[in-house]
């Protein structure tokens, strides 16, 4: 095993979508592969992460209303499913994203303590 | 909000899968090409670069699973999947299958046959048009206290004098299980009879399947009457219509244990439900004093609901044969039977 591989974390449960949201209201409409691209870019690849695993997220996101796929086709003339965010993703990304900085505060303080 | 959406979202999918299928496996395939472009550009062959692909892609099939187990309801769909599953196992292992299988007849078997029995004494009605209403009367010392007072009886003489006295019941009669001996073609019998008066089948409110039932007048009078059981009807009879009326030589020569008491008698048919052999016959009125031993009294009450304490009050001031220290109790005649019921195996 590599130390790359060592190092490398496992995504916390529910974060995931937070990171799509993120992801599709920086960047605009994305498809899946875009997504994982970034995601490994942006987590120096730190997160071992297969790309198949993004789809649940995608569905599942797309079931609440979040987000919304269209197919389209790249600038390479490859047809790809577009997602794009909507109002009620919008919305729902402030509230993840306060909930997720009250949560990793929280932790923080805790580990700060502890020390 | 997001819930609901999604819940009904994931319902509707059970039934448009192979949409939501399709439209997967497209989005898989382009992803991949995608990444096939990715790896070529670096400069590997195409095949390499779609090993590669799916290397970075992770298992097909997979995250296929997990989009369907995030997209809707596994439980349905998995059904089918779940029992051929089962059959397999339980192909491989037939020690645990045939313990498992004997095990569930066991006890499917034991609480359907607790449940026929308690159906059957304890729930199903009587098959008498009101039997809410028909109850037994027994006398019981006063100021006994005993257990088994719920079904005591009543002496044939003073079965005789509550017909004549009491009067809170539409209709009273005295009953009494007795073995008889039916003889005539084909083997002798020893049957389950009931020796009972004619106001009983008034009482009961039943009416017979062919003929007559027998009435209070003819029981006084001694005249040889016998009601057949639905069941005796058919195994002993076969079922024959012309079994009525007397004439038939097969019926004319037994009918009590007691031959002076043989003589000819006419038969009817009813259906006896639960009773499969029991014969009910009247031959002899009861006689004054001798009778004795297990008679009870079979009545229908006046007035809607059964009001124990009433009846009792009527029954034991209007009867002053049954003396003063006793008092008439009444039960309802479903309780009696389901205590009696047992014991009434054919003979």
């Amino acid at each position: 095993m590599s130390n790359k591989e060592k190092e490398s974390i496992q995504l916390l449960q529910g974060t995931l979508d937070l990171i799509v949201l993120r992801t599709l209201a920086t960047m605009g409409p994305q498809h899946a592969y875009q997504i994982a691209t970034r995601l490994q870019q942006i987590s120096d690849r730190l997160l071992n992460l297969n790309q198949g695993t993004l789809y649940p997220a995608l569905v599942r996101l797309e079931q609440y209303g979040w987000i919304k796929g269209n197919w389209g086709r790249t600038e390479s003339n490859r047809e790809a499913k577009y997602y794009e965010i909507t109002k009620a993703g919008q919305k729902a990304l402030g509230e993840e994203t306060q909930t997720w900085r009250r949560m990793s505060a929280l932790v923080e303080r805790l580990l700060l303590e502890e020390s | 909000m997001e819930r609901l959406r999604r819940f009904f979202l994931k319902l509707y999918l059970l039934f448009a899968n192979s949409k939501v299928e399709a439209e997967l496996a497209r989005e898989i395939g382009a992803h991949l090409a995608l990444l096939e472009d990715e790896y070529v550009r670096q400069g590997m062959t195409p095949e390499e670069a779609r090993r590669a692909a799916k290397l970075a892609y992770g298992g097909v099939e997979q995250a296929k699973q997990r989009h369907r187990d995030e997209r809707t309801f596994q439980g349905p769909s998995q059904i089918p999947q779940d029992i051929r599953y089962t059959f397999r196992q339980l192909r491989k292992s037939p020690g645990f299958t045939v313990t498992a299988v004997l095990m569930l007849a066991l006890g499917i078997g034991a609480t359907t046959a607790v449940f026929s029995i308690v159906e059957g004494v304890l729930l199903r009605p009587l098959p008498f048009p009101d039997p809410d209403r028909l109850v037994t009367l027994g006398d019981v010392l006063e100021g006994s206290h005993c257990a088994s007072c719920a079904h005591s009886s009543v002496t044939a003489p003073d079965i005789r004098n509550y017909m004549r006295d009491a009067q809170s019941f539409s209709h009273l009669g005295g009953y009494r299980g007795r073995l008889f001996e039916l003889s005539g073609p084909g083997d002798p019998a020893a049957v389950n009879g009931t020796r009972m008066s004619g106001e009983v089948f008034a009482a009961l409110g039943v009416q017979p399947l062919l003929g007559r039932t027998f009435t209070q007048q003819e029981d006084e009078e001694g005249q040889q009457v016998a009601v057949l059981s639905y069941g005796m009807w058919r195994s002993r009879f076969h079922g024959d219509a012309n079994v009525l009326g007397g004439q038939d030589p097969s019926l004319s020569q037994a009918l009590h244990r007691d031959r002076r008491d043989a003589a000819r008698f006419r038969v009817s048919a009813q259906p006896w439900a639960c009773e499969p052999e029991r014969v009910l016959a009247s031959a002899q009125p009861p006689a004054g004093g001798i009778y004795g031993g297990q008679c009870g009294v079979v009545e229908l009450s006046h007035g809607g609901a059964l009001k124990a304490r009433h009846h009792r009050r009527a029954g034991a001031e209007r009867c002053g044969a049954s003396g003063p220290g006793y008092d008439a109790r009444l039960s309802g005649l479903h309780a009696q039977s389901s205590y009696s019921r047992g014991g009434d195996a054919a003979a």
